[in-house]
Formats: structure tokens, C-alpha cells, sequence
């Protein structure tokens, strides 16, 4: 009788379901633990331009939080992208745009340091969480001019932030191909641009 | 196609020089940059996907020369072994000190990168940084102070006069900038001391301003993009009239250069000391990693190199092997190509000598066995040929060859003749005979004899002259017996021919001269005298005459066919039927006494023979003749069979002619010399008939034998036959006789 039970528990599409769920919510328990997630991210058009203004939710870990408070340089990157999109062809890009950041820890201030290198702009931050919250947010940044937007087509914008590990110092960059801890990299975002 | 292609690949000394360079500049890179702490940038990561491609190309081009040793080994491929042992010696010999350079490169980098931190070092740092700050601190109360002040000189200020007082203030107070930022949080005026104007004045964070105004400063030292320290302070200024709300004063000023550049100084020191401990323990692990990569990667050299240049190395010792296995096969034309100086191409170049002088040794023994054959195919045809028997005896006095000669005159079948000892002779041969005859002088040990032997075998006697010598030979089965002999029968026979010739002729010579006077004596007398005599005198005058006249008559037929006998006519071969001619005499006894009785059996394969066809129409006549005349005696019927056919041995091909009468047949006293001249039973007769035949028989490279029928059929009497070559060419050798 029992064994009939077990038997009918394994063979339940319920039963896998919720092996599935388990799964799932351990790993987005383990995503959520560091990870970049753009919450919302859009465009308008003002005077001729499309501005974008986006916002990402920005934690980066024990470890890399460990690696900046020693020191270690910390590059960011926004690839902001248009495409027109065609129906019967592959996708067309119309621009295409990364904005590099730096995060850093001043010691002798005890600021964070986050340096914009498209704009050679910085800001000082007494908390990460500041720090990485201004990280996570693009204000009005002029993406494209609306001349070069046909308005009877339909086009798709999207944004991913990412931490670029390539730019980490030599022994880190070497473990950041293999550690999931230095994977930070937010999933791409998309949207109507019109 | 694939394993082809990796095969030439493994093979490729430029390729895979080409990919350890690349990999041993891609750790030297990597190794220099880990040390340096510097970013490698995105070329990293293409970097590490080359770097992996080339070990994993290296690796499989390692394994297919690994896969093909093993199948070479299990091929038993000829210096598979040795490469074995080469490359598992030069991979030894590799790894013993590389793992003792790893093992202490390990240790050593450990204790080296250890050795980069010390205590006092980062408690110096920390000091150093702690007492920047604290300059700092002191710096900036100071200025805070300053502001202070400021404050209090604006606190009844009206506010279009703030400007002017922030001017004529802040000039003195070393201020970059002053902003002073009314109760209704709008600013009301401002300064700045440094530089250009800026439009839009920089001014603190609303929740700064909010808590000045509560009466809590603001105090802070900030970095600047260019490296500078910038102090801002943010502090309240309150009036005396309660009614006007409580203004802000937001001062910056910078922090004086030396100050700022000792401070940064102090605080790059202090970050890379940081940074370089918390990378301390990745340093080592990417350190050991690359030193591990770099042993792992000499490793994959020294086993390429193994294979490379053990296969280089057994290329000689491989083109040897197979090179004497082709020689051991006889194939003497192998050259193999030399290397090098060194001592395989030494041992290559004196297999080739050793090759070249083999092929020019066993080209001259070829040639030397060929000339020897050729000798010996010379001596055969010529002793094939003669006339003459020779035999070579070995020790033990068996045949070891024997001409065509020999095997005719003994009657021995050629191919049984060799290898004959006395035990096997064939007994229906005159080799008994023969050996019999010459055993003594063989046994005598005398180094040349000669002897003469009378061989008798089925009433046929045959005179043999042998001359033997001893052969002297070195070696084993060299020494023996050679024997010529040949046969002088037909000589001794043409001897007694030619002296029968002469004696014939001279009888005839002799004879015929007194003949015609005796006859016509004779007839003289008859004729003188028998008128004078009377009665019984004259008849017996008549009758002696008479038989003297015909008693010279018979005397000059006699003479005549003695002279016939003697003489040797002029022959005129034609092409003749035989055949036919043997049908058209034949006629003539059928037409002539009634009791002949000829059959003919005629082989119609038989043509035309060479032939004078007056000679041989003689011979038919006295053969038939013969034949009858031994008939007629005993039986009253006279049969006599004639038949011809066609005999092809190996020489020519002839046509035997056998004639067979029902008579008595031959005493064996009789047909040993029955062919000779004046041998005969008659009692009529010159015992010229058969001589004659045989005679012409000969003229015409022919021969005649008589046999007895012995009853069997056709009639079983007398037999005798004659044979003639289809094609004879006659010579001057058949000349005149007499």
C-alpha cells in the first residue's frame, strides 16, 4: 500500500512541479544574494532627443565588496542598446552605447568613490549602498536623436549592466573566469523605444 | 584523411614550434601582468581561449603520436620498441628535475610572496594613514572655525550686501568658494575665490542644509577629480531677528597642495599595500597555477620533443630494420637514404657499401653461373650432336650424364640414363654389356684406357671402341670416369662392303674377259665340227657346247650382277609418290603368275619421298622377288603383304616399308648376314638380291632389317622391313663405291 503511495507521489506531474519550484527558488536565492537587476528602465523624447532614465537594483557580494573595501578597483558597465526591429529579417542596430563606471574606496576620506569616464564626473558616497544605488541610476542620458528615428518603425531598446571583470587585476581576473562570485551581470532589459 | 592530417601535423616541427612560442609568450605575459597587478583588459579572455586551444591542439597531435605508438606496437612495427624506450627515457629524464624545480619554484614562491608583508610595514601604513587624517582633521576644524566666523559677520547682513561681505571675507578666510543660501533655501549670494565662475554654484544636499539650519554643521573633506582635497563645510547663520528664518553658509576650500599630494601619496601606498594583501592568497594560486601551466607545458615539450626526436632517431634504425629484412629476402637493389654524419648515417653508409658490394658479388656470380651455363649447354650440344658416345661416371661408377650418342649405340632410353648404377641398368639394353666390358679397366685405376667391345643384343652385333680416363676432382663427387666410345659397326660394314665392292669388280674384271672368247669358242667349235662329227657324237658335241655357251651366259649375268653390285650409278633424286610407285610394280606381279597373291596396305598420309625412283623400283623388284622365290617352294600359294606408314620420332619423320610373305621365314643362321653379298638358301642365285637392296636402302639415308613373323598375321613369314627419311638431301658421301 505504501509502496503504491510513493510510487504514485513520483509519478505526479505535482510532485515535479514542485522539485522544479524548489530548484528555481534556490537559485534565485542564490542570485538575489549579489546581483544586478535593472527594476525599471525607459525613454522619452524631449526637444529632439530620446532621453533615457533607468534604474538598476545593484548588489555586488561578499567577496567583490570585500575586494573594493582592500582596494581594488571595481569596473562597471551600461550597454545601452537600440534596435529596429524587422519582421521578416534579422534585427537591425541603430546605436549602440556602453557607459563605463569605476567604483572605488578612498581610504583617507572613507568616501566611495564612483567615477563616470564618459563624463569625467565623479561623486563621493559615505555608504556602498548609496554608492551603489547612484551606480544603478541613469538620468536623463541622451541616447539618440529622434531624426534618426523612423516613427512608422517599431524599435527596441535595451540595457545591461555588467561588472567587468576583464578590467580586475591580474590574480583576481584569473578566478573571476571561474567564480560565480565576480559573475555579476544583470539580464538585459528591454522595451518599446516608440 | 583526418588521422593523415594530424599524423603531419604531430609531425610538423615549424607548427609546433609555433604553438609552444605562442604558449610560452602567453605565460610570460600572463605570469608578468599577474606580478604586476595590472588589469590584462578583454584581450584576456581571447588570451585564455587561445592559450586553451593551442594546449588542447597540442594535447590531441601528443595523443595521436601516443595512439600511434601503441598501434605500432601492437603491429610489431620494426623499431616501434625502441621508440618505446627512447621516449619513455627522454620523459623521464624530463620530469625527474622538472618536478624537483616545481616542488621547490612552489615553495620558494609561497615563502617570496609571504615575504612581500610585513607587520610593520601595514601598522607604519595605517599610522601614516591615520595621522594624514588627523592633518587633516586639525585642517579642517580650522577652516570650519573660519566659517564659523564667516557666519557670524553675515548673520545681519542684509542680502544684497551678503556679496560684498562674502568678497571682502572670504579673500581673507582662503576660501575657494563661499554660497550663502537664504531661509527660503534659494541662494543669495555667492563667491568663488578660485578660478572661473561658476554659473551655477555647486551646493550641498538638501538634507545638509536642512540640518544646519536645526543647528548641526557639516564638515566634510572630499577628493576631487584631479587628486586635490577639497574641504566643504556647511554651517548655520542665524539673525538677530527671530522673524527672518535661519540662513546657510556652504564654504569650500581647498587643501594646499604639498598637503594634498603627501595625503593621496599616503593613501595610493596604502591601497596598493591593501589591495596586494587581500590578493595575496590569488597571487599565489594564479602564481602556481602559471608555474604549474608553464611545468605542464614543458612537460607536453619534452613529450613531443620525446616522440619528435625519437622518430627522427629510428628513421635510420627503421629504414635499417626493414632495409635487412629486404636484403634477408634477397632483394639486394635496397639503398637507403644517409641522414646525417653521425653514426647512424655512418652505419647507413656502410649498409649500402655492404648492399652495393653483395648486388656486384651476386652479379658476378650470376654472371660466372650463367657464363658456367652457358659453357655447359655448349658442351651439351656439342656432345648432343657427335657422333661419338660419352657417359661420365662419379666414384661409384654411376652415370652422372650421358650424351644422345651414348643412349642410341647402348639402345638405352635417354631420359632413364643418368643416375644408373650397375645394379639398375636395363637388362634389355647393351648397357650390361657394356659396363661389363669396361669394369675391369674402371677398377684398374689407369688414368687413360681404350678397349674394344663386341656387343651382341636380339642377333644385332655391335662393335664398340671405348677410351676411358679417370677424372682427378678436388671435392666430393668431382672425381670419376668420362667414356668415349663410339660405334664402328657401319664402319667395319662399310669396310665389307667397300671389299666386296672391289672383289666383285675385280671378279667381274677378271671373269668377263675370258667369257666371250670361251663362248665363241664354243660356238666355233659347234659349228666347225659338229657337221664332221656323226650320229651320238655330234648331239654330244651339240649339248656341250651348248651348255658351255649357257653356262657363260649364266656366268656373264652373273658377271653383270656383280658389276651391277660393284658399281654405284649416278642417282637422280625426284619427289616420288611411293605409294604409287609401290602400286605400279606391284601391277606387274598381279598380272604375271596366278598364285601371287600381293595385298597392299598403303598409309595415305604417305606423299612424296626423295627418291631415284629407278633405284628404288629395283629394290621392290628384288624384295618381292625375294620374297616369292622363298615361297614358292612349300606353299602354292604366294602371299606377300605389303604396308606402309608414316613413323615420326624425335629426329625426322619416315616412312616404313614392311614387306610380309607366308614362306618359312629366316634361319637366324641367315638373317645375322643375310644383307650381305652372296649369302643366300637358293640354290639359283648370286646372293645379290637383299645385298643390293640394302645397298640402295643405304643410298638413300635409309635402313633395312629382317625379322621372322613367327606365325603371327598378317602371314607370319619372313619380314622384312625398310625405312626412309621423308626428306633426304643427297651427298657427295654416296659416291661411287667400286
Amino acid at each position: 500500500m505504501t509502496g503504491t503511495r510513493s510510487s504514485l507521489i513520483f509519478t505526479s506531474p505535482r510532485f515535479w512541479l514542485g522539485v522544479l519550484v524548489i530548484f528555481f527558488l534556490c537559485g534565485s536565492a542564490r542570485v538575489s544574494s549579489a546581483g544586478l537587476q535593472f527594476e525599471n528602465a525607459s525613454t522619452y523624447l524631449d526637444d529632439g532627443v530620446y532621453y533615457l532614465d533607468a534604474f538598476a537594483r545593484v548588489e555586488i557580494g561578499d567577496e567583490p565588496e570585500k575586494a573594493l573595501m582592500s582596494g581594488v578597483e571595481l569596473h562597471f558597465m551600461a550597454e545601452v542598446m537600440v534596435v529596429r526591429n524587422r519582421r521578416w529579417w534579422l534585427d537591425t542596430t541603430v546605436v549602440e552605447r556602453r557607459l563605463r563606471y569605476i567604483l572605488y574606496f578612498y581610504e583617507l576620506t572613507r568616501h566611495f568613490r564612483i567615477e563616470n569616464l564618459q563624463t569625467g564626473e565623479s561623486a563621493n558616497y559615505r555608504s556602498l549602498s548609496a554608492a551603489l544605488r547612484f551606480l544603478g541610476q541613469i538620468n536623463r542620458y541622451a541616447l539618440i536623436e529622434a531624426a534618426k528615428i523612423n516613427n512608422s518603425k517599431r524599435y527596441t531598446a535595451s540595457i545591461n549592466l555588467s561588472l567587468d571583470s576583464s578590467r580586475l587585476p591580474g590574480p583576481l581576473a584569473a578566478r573571476a573566469v571561474v567564480s560565480d562570485d565576480w559573475n555579476l551581470r544583470s539580464e538585459e532589459f528591454k522595451w518599446s523605444l516608440n | 584523411m583526418v588521422a593523415q592530417l594530424i599524423r603531419r601535423l604531430a609531425n610538423s616541427l615549424w607548427l609546433m614550434m609555433a604553438l609552444f612560442v605562442f604558449l610560452i609568450c602567453a605565460l610570460y605575459f600572463v605570469a608578468n601582468t599577474g606580478e604586476h597587478l595590472d588589469s590584462f583588459g578583454q584581450s584576456y579572455n581571447w588570451l585564455m581561449l587561445a592559450t586553451a586551444t593551442a594546449l588542447t591542439l597540442i594535447g590531441i597531435l601528443i595523443l595521436a603520436s601516443v595512439w600511434r605508438l601503441i598501434v605500432d606496437l601492437q603491429r610489431n612495427v620494426s623499431g616501434s620498441r625502441l621508440t618505446l624506450k627512447l621516449v619513455i627515457m627522454l620523459v623521464v629524464m624530463a620530469l625527474l628535475p622538472m618536478a624537483l624545480v616545481y616542488s621547490f619554484s612552489v615553495k620558494f614562491l609561497r615563502s617570496n610572496i609571504d615575504s612581500w608583508f610585513d607587520v610593520e610595514v601595514e601598522r607604519a601604513l595605517d599610522d601614516a594613514l591615520e595621522l594624514s587624517r588627523d592633518s587633516l582633521n586639525v585642517y579642517m576644524r580650522a577652516r570650519q572655525k573660519t566659517a564659523v566666523e564667516i557666519a557670524d559677520q553675515l548673520s545681519d547682513v542684509p542680502p544684497e550686501l551678503a556679496v560684498l561681505v562674502l568678497n571682502d571675507i572670504g579673500i581673507d578666510a582662503e576660501a575657494s568658494e563661499l554660497t550663502l543660501i537664504g531661509a527660503d533655501n534659494r541662494v543669495v549670494a555667492t563667491t568663488a575665490f578660485t578660478g572661473s565662475v561658476n554659473v551655477a554654484p555647486d551646493r550641498p544636499a538638501d538634507d545638509i542644509v536642512s540640518r544646519a539650519r536645526d543647528g548641526e554643521s557639516y564638515l566634510s573633506i572630499d577628493p576631487l577629480l584631479d587628486g586635490d582635497l577639497q574641504i566643504r563645510s556647511v554651517v548655520p547663520v542665524f539673525s538677530s531677528d527671530p522673524v527672518e528664518g535661519i540662513s546657510v553658509l556652504y564654504a569650500t576650500y581647498p587643501v594646499p597642495r604639498s598637503s594634498s599630494v603627501l595625503a593621496a601619496n599616503v593613501q595610493e601606498s596604502f591601497r596598493n599595500y591593501r589591495q596586494l594583501t587581500y590578493l595575496r592568497e590569488p597571487l599565489k594560486q594564479s602564481s602556481i597555477a602559471t608555474l604549474t601551466l608553464a611545468v605542464f607545458l614543458s612537460l607536453m615539450m619534452a613529450v613531443w620533443v620525446a616522440f619528435y626526436a625519437a622518430r627522427r632517431l629510428m628513421v635510420p634504425v627503421h629504414d635499417l630494420v626493414e632495409g635487412t629484412r629486404l636484403v634477408a629476402a634477397g632483394d639486394y637493389s635496397t639503398r637507403l637514404y644517409t641522414s646525417g654524419r653521425d653514426e647512424l648515417g655512418y652505419l647507413v653508409n656502410s649498409f649500402n657499401d655492404m648492399t652495393d658490394k653483395i648486388e656486384a658479388a651476386r652479379a658476378s656470380a650470376s654472371s660466372s653461373q650463367k657464363l658456367v651455363e652457358e659453357q655447359r649447354s655448349y658442351l651439351e650440344l656439342v656432345l648432343s650432336r657427335i657422333s661419338s658416345g660419352v657417359i661420365t661416371l662419379d666414384q661409384d661408377h654411376r652415370i652422372r650424364t650421358c650424351n644422345d650418342s651414348a643412349a642410341e649405340i647402348l639402345q638405352l632410353p635417354g631420359h632413364v640414363c643418368e643416375a644408373l648404377d650397375f645394379s639398375t641398368l636395363p637388362p634389355d639394353s647393351l648397357m650390361p654389356q657394356f659396363f661389363n666390358g669396361i669394369e675391369p679397366m674402371l677398377s684398374s685405376d689407369q688414368p687413360d684406357w681404350s678397349i674394344e667391345l663386341d656387343l651382341v643384343h636380339s642377333d644385332e652385333r655391335t662393335q664398340v671402341t671405348c677410351r676411358g680416363a679417370k677424372i682427378q676432382g678436388d671435392g666430393a663427387g668431382q672425381s670419376g670416369h668420362v667414356l668415349v666410345f663410339d660405334d664402328f659397326s657401319e664402319v667395319v660394314e662399310a669396310q665389307r662392303n667397300a671389299a666386296w665392292s672391289e672383289v666383285a669388280r675385280r671378279l667381274a674384271h677378271e671373269i668377263k674377259n675370258p667369257l666371250t672368247p670361251i663362248q665363241l669358242s664354243a660356238e666355233r667349235l659347234q659349228h666347225k665340227y659338229a657337221s664332221k662329227l656323226q650320229g651320238d657324237d655330234s648331239v654330244v658335241l651339240k649339248r656341250l657346247t651348248d651348255t658351255i655357251v649357257q653356262q657363260v651366259e649364266s656366268m656373264k649375268s652373273m658377271v653383270k650382277a656383280f658389276a651391277d653390285y660393284a658399281t654405284t650409278p649416278q642417282t637422280n633424286f625426284v619427289s616420288v609418290n611411293l605409294n604409287d610407285l609401290i602400286n605400279e610394280t606391284c601391277w606387274l606381279y598381279r598380272e604375271g603368275d596366278d598364285r601371287d597373291n600381293i595385298s597392299l596396305t598403303l598409309d595415305s598420309s604417305v606423299r612424296t619421298v626423295q627418291c631415284d625412283p629407278h633405284r628404288l623400283r629395283q629394290v621392290l623388284h628384288n624384295v618381292i622377288k625375294n620374297a616369292f622365290e622363298a615361297s614358292s617352294s612349300d606353299t602354292s600359294e604366294r602371299k606377300l603383304a605389303i604396308s606402309t606408314r608414316l613413323v615420326s620420332d624425335r629426329k625426322t619423320d619416315s616412312i616404313e616399308l614392311v614387306f610380309e610373305d607366308n614362306g618359312p621365314g629366316f634361319a637366324s643362321v641367315v638373317r645375322e648376314r643375310l644383307f650381305e653379298p652372296y649369302v643366300t638358301t637358293k640354290n639359283k642365285g648370286t646372293g645379290l638380291g637383299l645385298a643390293i637392296v640394302k645397298k640402295i636402302v643405304e643410298e638413300h639415308g635409309g635402313t633395312v632389317r629382317a625379322e621372322n613373323g613367327n606365325g603371327l598375321p598378317p602371314y607370319g613369314g619372313g619380314r622384312i622391313i625398310l625405312k626412309f627419311p621423308v626428306s633426304f638431301r643427297q651427298t657427295n658421301l654416296h659416291g661411287d663405291a667400286a
